[in-house]
């Protein structure tokens, strides 16, 4: 039995191997070749969607495409899967960065071979900057600019109804945590700029203890009446709150970030204003066609694209549900 | 001052300003008291002189401020017929003074102390407060200094005479007997923290005595503290549990799987509410069981063994719910579930309640009565233990006292909800089944209760039956670890295994045990966190273990093993749960919170430490 | 010397007991006899068997050949539970007692009494407390308080309640290892008064030690031991303190006490 598991990881490579051999036979030479290397894959359902967005678009233009990851998520295993896409003289690779250094030197020989490299999901941390990777451009969320909207999403409701906007508050579950606190800062630059007070609270992943953390927020901040949550978890923990301390809709101007059912229902029942949504399949969808149209015509979008803030709300929250279960959002 | 045994001389003068200050503080509690009722003096937030209701807070000023006349009184009668008692109450009395003005000079120094790191501002200092405080301290000490050293004196001069040596207990003065009191308690530093952190955010913010606020706090800590019971009574038998959080999330997937779509995988269907409990509490223990057994079985130390189960357990949510979704009851039904019950069913068990409460009261009241009457007697018999003798009295009727109210307002609240059922005329009563084990105070289950709650409770706060279950539990484990044979031996094989097993305790089969009760506690807990909020996400209960482990230890438990106690663990998690609510009412930093819950959870330990070391 | 052989008042006889671990041979054909009211000293060397002899009689250790006579009945004692319900109580210096538990508690661990309060048993903690400072009051033992905690009495204090419990529990035999190796000249009196007390309650008790000058005071006869066999029994009548301490020391029993040589009979 022990023996058995130990070849487990041998026919594993076996298998990689034989598929990739077989991928490569199959390429023609007018296919177009894209590979995509990435720090996550098929084990998490946020890449699933990701990969059905580059599917759909090689389907389109018939290209052999391969999504290169470790089944659940290793940064440290993307030196490797770059190599293998080198070795299939690709006309275009697409990446995600979360390290730039593990890739550094692959992504250098690509550019020495001139195949086009596009980052998506995650940036380059050094963009802008003399260390950056030499790479096109950026496809994927900005946190910030989320955080932004949600911000003046709230204000501009605040405003419709006639109601001034006291305090903001935005609980965060994970503090440290890069891409949350983004979230909060572009929250943060509206409120700034309109000279309304925003306070952060420490919450966390447990959805009864943050609803008790909200309720001893709100006792002490009665006249808060804006809130900023930046996940699935902390939503939760503002619904229940809700319910025990029997508040209504439209006391509190609150939106989300991130999908789920329960966000879903809080839209539709007026407790959220709405959720910010990164739009995982445009992430892997427009890396190909950008990969594709700068490989062929060599085009380029003036700026980096940003597949969010893409804005659930109560007009668009049913057809997003069914999009949901289809397997787009 | 030994004049004043002396019957043929006059009294000294030292004599003469204690007997006119015991008048002088008996008068002014009075006032004090007096003035708080009639709203003059007011501790809370609203300032309004002719406000009718009086807080809590303020009533118990006004008790503690008449009681303390009533003892002043009573020492300063005792001073003029000069007998024996009057030096013992004067010197308890004083005490209580001192610690009174202590107590007002924090509420009077306190806010401005704190604004410095929460979003408070500094209010102007009271002046009425602070020249309270100062004086009630500083005479209460002075008087306290001259009573104790005036006892120790006369002592000498009795033991002289009689040639004998007095016993160390009944030379005691209140300091050191209620030193000597927490000394012998496990859960001494707890205590201690319990009293301070409550009286800094009393003080500090109107905001923490609010109903809101106390609901906050119990309802939060209540799930914890029913895991921290069992987490307690492992490390007692010398064993510590991590796996307490990836338990909590799987037995939590499980019971929503049971609710919801049974396990198809093994052909299981979903189960009916009332036995997708026990199925839950069953899983949970066999998941203690699989931590026991390992245990006991390679010899690997607790710690790692559930270091693992930690990780193992915690796939099982993961796998179980794939892809960051929450499980969520609504996804499955649109209603909650719902349960129908007789009045007759309800009277009856309340009746069942009432012979309950009277049997306890019928074999307890008699017992503590004719104690307090012992000690009572033992003081008017006592020659030169009148000081200690007072103290086990005041003791005495404490517990009876509090004991016959607890059992009288039980009576009265069984007694309510029969007349309320018996005039119902027979029609079933609709509850919903998650609001029957777990629902708001006042809000979901008021038909059942007799509308009890609904009086007690403001709308908005947020009490819920998951506070009875963890004091109902913290009774029953205490008396277990206390008084029965199991908590004999969990104590035997915490504190010196080898012993346990030289005395035929069966070490392995506690350990276990206690292992699987920690496990069934768990489950209690999931069922309670998955009505509370009916949905399950894959990461439920990470980061409780430490959490609870700390509860625990702040309660004065050893990590060694062999030492503490279920109310010191209680006590911990009160401590545990007022920071978490007052940190955030005074607007701690939220960059600060967790590093204030570390230092203050090291503070209590090596307070424990501290008067456990003191006590040897 | 003769005086100490069977003579029908037995309370404990192991014949010919033999116990080898692999090829090592820890005891090699040992009688040994306790009478009843009679305190032996259990004396050797370190290693000469005299722990394995006890933990063959205490269960721990199961003999490779030999017979177990208690109360005139033969018994097979697999385990300490056995030994403890035929009344063999042994008694560790560091095991003992519970520290952190009170004198009280430790006096009735593992069969503490209780009383019903409805369906409930619960201890009865007044019982407890009373009763065990009336046993150790019966051997002589005073202690200030039942409910005192233990961790704050010194070694000796702790040995004697051991003591006064084993004999509250009507057990028959006590075994005391190393019970005074640590204690002051005054406490080692003090266990020693209360294992004489244990005596005149019925009890017998095998005294181990390695320091004749321990037992000297107390015990009726000695047993040496050493390389696995015994040297030989002698009442204190027949020999001096020193003689006992060289034959420890020695292995060699002293012409003038000679019965028979051990070497000569091992071939």
């Amino acid at each position: 039995m022990r023996k058995l598991f130990a070849l487990v990881p041998v026919l594993l490579m076996l298998l990689g191997m034989t598929v990739f051999a077989i991928g490569a036979a199959g390429a023609q030479d007018d296919q177009p070749v894209f590979r995509i290397v990435s720090h996550g894959g098929a084990g998490n359902p946020f890449w699933i969607v990701v990969i059905k967005g580059m599917e759909d678009a090689c389907a389109l233009l018939n290209a052999d495409c391969a999504w290169l990851a470790h089944p659940v998520d290793s940064v440290d295993d993307m030196a490797g899967y770059w190599d293998d896409a080198l070795a299939a003289n690709p006309d275009g690779i697409g990446t995600t960065v979360p390290n730039p250094e593990v890739i550094r030197d692959a992504v250098g020989r690509a550019s020495e071979a001139g195949i086009p490299v596009i980052v998506l999901n995650t940036a380059d941390p050094n963009s802008g900057t003399a260390d950056a990777l030499d790479t096109l451009f950026y496809i994927g969320a900005s946190e910030f600019t989320g955080g932004v909207s949600n911000a003046n999403r709230v204000l501009d409701a605040a405003e419709a109804d006639g109601v001034a906007i006291v305090r903001g508050v935005c609980p965060i579950q994970e503090v440290g945590h890069s891409g949350l606190e983004a979230r909060c800062a572009g929250v943060r630059s509206v409120f700034e700029e309109a000279g309304i007070p925003l306070d952060e609270l420490t919450i966390n992943n447990d959805t009864t203890a943050s609803a008790g953390t909200l309720a001893d927020y709100f006792t002490a901040n009665a006249d808060t009446n804006a809130a900023f949550f930046l996940g699935p978890n902390p939503s939760t923990s503002f619904n229940l709150y809700l319910q025990e301390a029997g508040r209504m809709p439209g006391e509190i101007y609150a939106t989300t970030h991130d999908t789920s059912s329960e966000i879903y229902q809080m839209i539709k029942d007026g407790y959220l204003l709405q959720a910010i949504d990164q739009q995982p399949y445009l992430q892997g969808f427009e890396t190909i066609m950008w990969l594709y149209l700068n490989s062929r015509y060599e085009l380029a979008p003036g700026n980096d694209i940003f597949t969010g803030p893409g804005v659930i709300d109560g007009g668009n929250v049913d057809a997003i549900i069914e999009l949901t279960a289809a397997g787009y959002r | 001052m030994l004049a004043y045994f002396d019957e043929n001389a006059g009294p000294s003068t030292g004599v003469q300003l204690t007997r006119i200050y015991m008048v002088l503080l008996g008068l002014g509690a009075l006032l004090v008291a007096e003035q708080v009722l009639a709203g003059w003096i007011a501790f809370g937030e609203r300032v309004n002189v002719l406000r009718s209701d009086i807080n809590f807070i303020e009533w118990v000023v006004i008790v503690a401020f008449l009681l303390l006349a009533l003892a002043a009184l009573r020492a300063a009668w005792s001073l003029w017929r000069r007998d024996q008692a009057g030096w013992p109450w004067s010197q308890w009395v004083s005490f209580f003074a001192t610690i009174i003005g202590a107590i007002f000079l924090m509420k009077a120094l306190l806010p401005g102390a704190i604004a410095g790191i929460s979003n408070l501002t500094a209010p102007e200092l009271d002046i009425l407060f602070l020249v309270i405080g100062l004086l009630l301290f500083a005479s209460g000490l002075l008087c306290y200094r001259f009573v104790t050293f005036g006892i120790k004196v006369f002592d000498e001069k009795v033991d002289k005479a009689q040639g004998a040596l007095s016993t160390a207990v009944s030379d005691m003065t209140p300091g050191q007997f209620i030193s000597l009191q927490l000394a012998q308690s496990p859960s001494a530093g707890a205590i201690i923290g319990f009293v301070f952190i409550f009286l800094v955010f009393s003080f500090v913010t109107d905001l923490f005595l609010q109903p809101t606020s106390v609901g906050s706090v119990l309802t939060n800590v209540s799930t914890k503290g029913i895991v921290a019971i069992g987490v307690t009574i492992l490390m007692i038998s010398g064993e510590f549990d991590l796996s307490v959080g990836s338990m909590l999330g799987a037995v939590s997937v499980f019971y929503m799987f049971f609710l919801t779509e049974g396990i198809p995988q093994i052909g299981l269907g979903a189960m009916p509410m009332l036995l997708a409990m026990p199925a839950a509490l069953i899983v949970a223990m066999l998941l203690g069981f699989i931590n026991g057994i390992i245990l006991v079985r390679t010899g690997i130390p607790s710690f790692i063994v559930t270091l693992g189960t930690l990780l193992i357990y915690r796939t099982i949510p993961l796998v179980a719910i794939p892809g960051g979704r929450i499980l969520r009851y609504r996804d499955y039904y649109d209603e909650f579930p719902q349960v129908w019950i007789s009045p007759w069913v309800l009277t009856l068990l309340a009746l069942a309640g009432l012979a309950a409460v009277a049997y306890v009261a019928w074999r307890l009241l008699p017992g503590l009565w004719r104690g307090l009457q012992f000690r009572l007697g033992e003081i008017s018999n006592a020659v030169n233990e009148g000081h200690f003798k007072t103290t086990q009295a005041l003791l005495a009727g404490l517990v009876l006292l509090v004991t016959a109210l607890v059992l009288l307002v039980l009576a009265l609240w069984l007694v309510m909800i029969v007349a309320f059922h018996a005039g119902s005329g027979g029609e079933l009563i609709q509850v919903g089944f998650f609001d029957l084990v777990n629902g708001r105070w006042g809000f979901s289950f008021e038909q059942v209760t007799g509308g009890l709650f609904s009086i007690l409770i403001p709308p908005g706060a947020n009490f819920r039956n998951s506070i009875i279950w963890w004091l109902l539990l913290v009774i029953l484990f205490q008396v277990v670890l206390t008084q029965s044979r199991y908590g004999n031996s969990v104590f035997a094989v915490g504190g010196n295994p080898g012993a346990a097993r030289a005395q035929g305790v069966n070490v392995n089969r506690i350990k276990v045990l206690n292992f699987m009760l920690v496990a069934l506690l768990v489950g209690v807990t999931s069922i309670l966190e998955v009505t509370r909020n009916p949905g399950v996400d894959p990461l439920k209960g990470d980061g409780w273990e430490l959490e609870v482990i700390a509860m625990t230890v702040i309660g004065g438990a050893l990590l060694s093993g062999g030492y503490g106690s279920v109310i010191g663990t209680l006590l911990g998690a009160l401590i545990v749960g007022m920071l978490a609510t007052g940190l955030v009412i005074i607007g701690m930093n939220a960059r600060l919170f967790r590093g204030v819950v570390g230092a203050i959870t090291i503070l209590a330990v090596v307070l424990n430490t501290l008067v456990r070391r003191q006590s040897t | 010397m003769n005086s100490m052989q069977n003579n029908g008042d037995n309370l404990l006889e192991m014949r010919d007991i033999h116990k080898y671990f692999g090829s090592v041979r820890a005891l090699r054909g040992i009688d040994f006899h306790v009478d009843r009211q009679e305190i032996v000293g259990l004396l050797g060397d370190n290693g000469a068997g005299k722990s394995t002899l006890i933990k063959v009689l205490t269960g721990f250790h199961t003999p490779t050949s030999g017979e177990i006579v208690f109360e005139g009945e033969s018994v097979y004692i697999d385990s300490p539970h056995r030994a403890r319900e035929l009344g063999i109580e042994t008694v560790y210096q560091d095991l003992a007692l519970v520290p952190l538990m009170s004198i009280a508690r430790n006096f009735w661990l593992g069969q503490e009494p209780t009383r019903s309060f409805g369906p409930i048993k619960l201890m009865d903690q007044e019982q407890m407390a009373r009763e065990s400072a009336a046993a150790l009051e019966d051997v002589g033992i005073h202690i200030r308080d039942a409910n005192e905690v233990v961790g704050s009495m010194s070694g000796g204090e702790r040995q004697s309640i051991a003591i006064g419990r084993a004999v509250y529990f009507g057990k028959k035999l006590l075994i005391l290892d190393e019970p005074t190796s640590a204690l002051s000249v005054g406490e080692t009196r003090k266990v020693l008064e209360y294992t004489y007390a244990a005596k005149e309650r019925g009890m017998s008790v095998i005294f181990i030690t390695h320091n004749i000058s321990q037992v000297h005071a107390v015990a009726d006869r000695f047993t040496i031991i050493s390389r696995g066999r015994k040297l030989g029994d002698f009442t204190k009548a027949d020999v001096s303190e020193e003689e006992v301490a060289t034959m420890v020391m020695s292995g060699v029993v002293p012409e003038r006490l000679r019965l028979f040589d051990p070497e000569a009979a091992d071939d």
